[in-house]
């Protein structure tokens, strides 16, 4: 045991002799393992912040409400809860009146009006979906019946309204806002389209109970019944037994129950969760692969610079697993060194990304502890890695031969490598010599190359994608625009005929050219897609008079009733090309009032460049497929020259049969908001990444002049000035890092690529991207990769100046 | 192993620089040099109020046992460290407290160095180590420089070889080539036999000494007191002080006669 501190000790020692050196690599290894212990636990903690969330908002377990036009008063919905078997499951119950309304939020500076939903709840502090009130005050129990409201939080923060402020709902009600407040069920705002993060569009309003009644003019009556159950696990069950208590004694009120889990927002915040994980999970992995990566190569060299006192003490006669110790102490000292330092950096990074989730997905509480059993793996890889590098190199070392081990020239290359080369090419010496000592190394200096390449990859595959993604968003917003970039989009509650809207929508003061068309859901498959169908949805318009102008990414045109313009994510997926036939499943109309669905066999007419895959358009004569020929559910605006463009919207919501006006900007701002949140954690993966690239490059530059200590004393015995010295050095290093980049850049546009096609579909089915690596990207990774690395040594200027030529040149006297 | 004919092959260019050396009185002057090093509050005199001269065409070797401070001395007339005291002063240059700058600039066109463990450069093949040392002292024709020392010192068919691929005493004088590359007029030796065998040594001071007849300055460190009878003068030093200086016991034996 004596004998065992003694090396133990004499490791210590090491690592103390080259500090710096030391703790660059831990920090290598820190970042690794903290980036993806936060990087991995990125979902977990969305889901127990949600559910932390829910908890202290105490959100029903268990929703009843009663079909469009039917409702009840509270006692009938209680009496429900008294049938049903577990009705000790239930601890707390609540009654809501919800109803569709207009909210307009109109100030002196702008026009905010959108379709939206009133919630009328119990004032005060109720016992099932309570409110969190950010700002202003919640409702107290004076304010039942009184015209007080309180915005659903993101609406308020969208639209950065004050409080208190006045807004009017349905046909004119005024209220007073009294505060903003957020709410279990809203979370992620969904809108009944299906549209998500849609606060700009769709509004949630909550009143007083008894406030509510008045205005959807059914006072004392409620449609929903919300129930909070002692143990969740129960919601399958209590669903279906309130829904068999409502349909035997609540028959004609067409009542549905629902589990929490089964709601739209809930869903949606676990699918995005898991999704974006995989997503972040690959991101995870390449920071620890790079880390580990460059680590490991250091390690080896580090140890193998303790080659030639292995050597001596198998002259001295000491067993070789007693020589072992002490490079195997250093390389497992360095690997706990930097495990430690990772938790702090897994505290850092995991700060810096709570930070992304608040802006952009806020809700009540979001924690981001350090998760012990990611950390933990993350830990066993970053400890483990650089702790292997050293049992080769340490082998190594023990199986040699004493006498070539204490040898000086012992450590140098038994071959020149590759060093020849370079004397065949006409190069003049101060670039010839760093050459050749890169050539004559070649497995060194490959795997040098490949620990600076890791990073680089790294580099590129988040700054790639967020290339990717701009280009993305660039191609969808012209798409979007098409020429016409004040248009306003005006969404009918139903199909009606197509020239009474125009006629209609004509008469509106201050509208300058209209044009109609319908918007209707479908789906679609081909042979090639595997059976596996996509969404779409089709707007039928006159393709070739319209205020907007389609983008062509291939092909042409629709031309006739069976021809369909797609995406070009969507004719991916479903490999096609232009001219090939697929398969549709969409509606049609066979009345007024009802509606069936049908496949058609059409024609992929040609792509547009949007990347939201979704999207796809036919003409005019296209709306016959869907039964739905001279009608229109859709139109877009543009204001006439010189008309209030504010005014104008207002007018068109307060047309009967209009549900939503919207400018086509808002609809560009929620094509960037889907996006927002991947790229600015992906921007928070990209610093992570390029601390790591510096890291990499000055731990390479240091080393290599340990290694090369006699050549550069020798050199400067010749009287070389130092500056000279550094040149040769820093071109030695640029070359590797030339290499490395080289190798990096094709890394990271593979990994592009792989992302793109293989995990974004996954994360974000509904966007569709083409990789892209911008020429920015490629001129950060060659600073970085070549001149960066290429600038290392000069951090070393100090030791060299400080060498002690005598004692570097020679054998001790 | 051949016998280099270092004595009667030279260049116009080292012949001029060293027929400048001759003209004047001392090549290297040392006086009252003394080298403390400090080592964790302990002073450590390596050298001690030395007094020294070599002259033009000398070949001085300097003789003591390990720890007498003869690597020291050569250190300080070599540039690679710096006196606490004295003045010391080297081809009509002196170097006492000379900036980092002026003491590499000093190596490149004063000085010299054959090291003990030869220092080439593993990367580079003979020809290369060569060409180094002429482009360090900025000498134009730097190839046809190189080939002529390696021809001098026997290595004409060695040229594109690395040094792993050459003997010990092979790489010594391609040591001692690349040292002569250089043209200046000081050649300083760390124990140059240290690591061969006596045959290959002999060889050696064999070169080093055509290089004093040549009117180099020639500065030898050695333990090794045979290697002394071939020198002009032996400078005996002693815990950091000259002890004796002066012509070897017997006189100056050939290098031929030498033993060890």
């Amino acid at each position: 045991m004596k004998r065992l501190f003694f090396w133990l000790r004499w490791s210590g020692r090491d690592l103390r002799d080259r500090l710096l050196l030391v703790i660059a690599i831990a920090a290598t290894i820190a970042i690794g393992t903290g980036a993806y212990a936060s990087l991995d636990s990125l979902s977990a903690w969305r889901k127990d912040s949600n559910d932390k969330s829910l908890e202290l908002l105490r959100a029903h377990d268990v929703r009843l409400y009663l079909a469009d036009g039917s409702f009840a008063t509270p006692e009938e919905l209680g009496a429900l809860l008294d049938e049903i078997p577990h009705r000790d499951a239930v601890v707390a119950s609540g009654y809501r009146l919800v109803a569709p309304t207009r909210v307009d939020a109109t100030d002196s500076r702008r026009t905010i009006v959108v379709p939206g939903r009133l919630v009328g709840m119990a004032a005060g502090d109720p016992a099932v979906d309570t409110l969190l009130v950010m700002s202003g005050r919640g409702f107290e129990a004076g304010d039942a019946g009184q015209a007080v409201a309180e915005l659903e939080y993101h609406f308020a923060a969208h639209y950065d309204l004050p409080i208190p402020t006045a807004v009017s709902v349905g046909d004119g009600t005024r209220l007073e806002a009294v505060g903003s407040a957020f709410s279990s069920d809203y979370f992620m705002v969904i809108s009944p389209n299906g549209d998500v993060m849609a606060e700009a569009n769709f509004a949630v309003v909550f009143v007083p109970l008894e406030t509510a009644g008045q205005i959807a003019g059914h006072p004392g009556l409620v449609n929903e019944l919300v129930v909070r159950l002692f143990d969740p696990a129960l919601a399958a069950t209590v669903r279906d037994e309130l829904q068999g208590a409502a349909a035997a004694h609540l028959p004609d009120l067409g009542a549905t129950a629902v589990a929490s889990s089964e709601e739209d927002a809930r869903r949606w915040v676990e699918r995005d969760a898991e999704s974006d994980q995989t997503l972040f999970s690959v991101f995870a992995v390449l920071m620890l692969a790079g880390a580990t990566f460059a680590a490991f190569n250091l390690t080896t060299r580090i140890v193998e610079s303790q080659r030639r006192q292995v050597g001596i003490g198998l002259a001295l006669g000491l067993p070789a697993r007693t020589l072992a110790i002490r490079p195997l102490a250093v390389a497992a000292e360095i690997a706990l060194f930097g495990v430690v330092l990772g938790i702090f950096v897994g505290f850092l990074s995991g700060a810096a990304l709570r930070e992304v989730m608040l802006r952009l997905l806020p809700m009540p509480i979001f924690e981001t502890p350090l998760r012990p059993e990611v950390f933990v793996r993350a830990a066993l890889i970053g400890f483990l890695l650089p702790f292997a590098a050293s049992v080769y190199p340490v082998w190594r070392a023990v199986r040699a031969r004493p006498v070539d081990a204490i040898r000086t020239g012992h450590l140098t290359a038994r071959r020149p490598g590759l060093a020849g080369l370079a004397r065949r090419l006409p190069l003049p010496s101060t670039l010839r010599h760093p050459l050749s000592n890169v050539l004559r190394t070649p497995r060194r200096t490959l795997l040098t190359a490949m620990g600076i390449a890791a990073a680089v990859t790294a580099l590129i595959g988040t700054l790639g994608m967020l290339d990717s993604f701009a280009q993305g968003i660039d191609s969808g917003e012209a798409e979007m625009i098409g020429g016409s970039p004040n248009r306003i989009a005006v969404d009918l509650a139903a199909p009606l005929p197509a020239e009474q809207v125009r006629d209609e929508l004509a008469q509106v003061p201050g509208s300058g050219r209209i044009d109609v068309g319908l918007r209707v859901p479908a789906s679609a498959r081909s042979e090639g897609s595997g059976g596996e169908s996509i969404d779409l949805q089709i707007d039928v318009l006159d393709l070739r008079d319209n205020a907007w102008q389609a983008t062509l990414a291939e092909g042409r045109l629709p031309a006739g009733p069976g021809e369909v313009l797609l995406s070009r994510a969507a004719a991916e997926d479903l490999h096609l090309r232009p001219g090939d036939r697929f398969v549709l499943r969409h509606p049609v109309r066979t009345s007024e009032t009802a509606v069936s669905l049908v496949e058609t066999e059409v024609i992929l007419a040609g792509t547009h460049p949007s990347p939201l895959r979704p999207l796809a358009y036919m003409n005019v004569d296209g709306a016959s497929l869907f039964g739905m020929d001279g009608l229109a559910n859709r139109a877009t605006v543009v204001p006439a020259e010189g008309a209030d463009a504010e005014a104008l919207r207002r007018t068109l919501f307060g047309l009967p049969g209009v549900v939503s006006v919207q400018p086509i900007s808002t609809f560009v701002a929620s094509m960037r908001g889907m996006v927002a949140e991947l790229a600015e954690v992906l921007a928070v993966v990209a610093v992570i990444a390029l601390l790591l690239a510096v890291l990499v490059a000055y731990n390479s530059a240091t080393i290599s002049q340990d290694e090369r200590t006699r050549e550069v004393a020798t050199m400067l015995a010749f009287g070389l000035p130092t500056r000279r010295v550094m040149a040769s050095a820093m071109i030695e290093s640029g070359l590797i890092g030339l290499v490395g980049t080289a190798l990096g850049i094709a890394g990271g546009f593979a990994m592009v690529v792989w992302l793109v096609y293989c995990q974004l579909p996954t994360s974000m089915p509904e966007f569709g991207l083409q990789p892209v690596v911008g020429v920015s990207t490629l001129i950060t990774a060659a600073a970085l990769g070549i001149a960066a690395v290429a600038l290392a040594p000069l951090l070393t200027w100090r030791r060299l100046t400080r060498l002690d030529l005598p004692a570097t040149l020679r054998v001790v006297e | 192993m051949p016998r280099s004919s270092t004595a009667t092959t030279r260049s116009a260019a080292d012949t001029a620089a060293t027929g400048r050396a001759r003209e004047s009185s001392a090549l290297i002057e040392l006086r009252g040099v003394s080298r403390v090093y400090r080592l964790d509050g302990l002073a450590v005199a390596a050298l001690s109020g030395v007094d020294l001269e070599v002259r033009a065409g000398e070949f001085v070797v300097v003789l003591g046992p390990s720890g007498s401070g003869k690597t020291t001395l050569l250190n300080l007339v070599g540039g690679l460290d710096a006196a606490s005291e004295g003045e010391i002063s080297v081809a009509g240059r002196s170097v006492t407290g000379a900036s980092r700058g002026a003491l590499a600039e000093f190596r490149r066109h004063t000085t010299c160095f054959i090291f003990q463990t030869f220092n080439l450069f593993p990367g580079l093949t003979a020809l290369e180590n060569v060409e180094f040392g002429a482009e360090a002292a900025g000498r134009k024709g730097a190839g046809s420089i190189a080939r002529q020392r390696l021809e001098e010192v026997g290595l004409a068919d060695r040229v594109d070889h690395f040094p792993h691929q050459l003997s010990g005493g092979e790489q010594q004088r391609v040591a001692i080539a690349r040292a002569l590359a250089t043209g200046n007029p000081v050649l300083l030796a760390d124990e140059p036999t240290g690591e061969l065998d006596f045959r290959t040594g002999v060889s050696i001071l064999d070169l080093l000494r055509g290089q004093a007849t040549a009117g180099r300055a020639v500065l030898v460190v050695t333990h090794n007191r045979e290697i002394a009878r071939a020198a002009d003068r032996v400078v005996e030093l002693s815990s950091g002080r000259v002890v004796a200086d002066g012509a070897p016991a017997g006189g100056r034996a050939p290098v031929t006669d030498l033993h060890w």
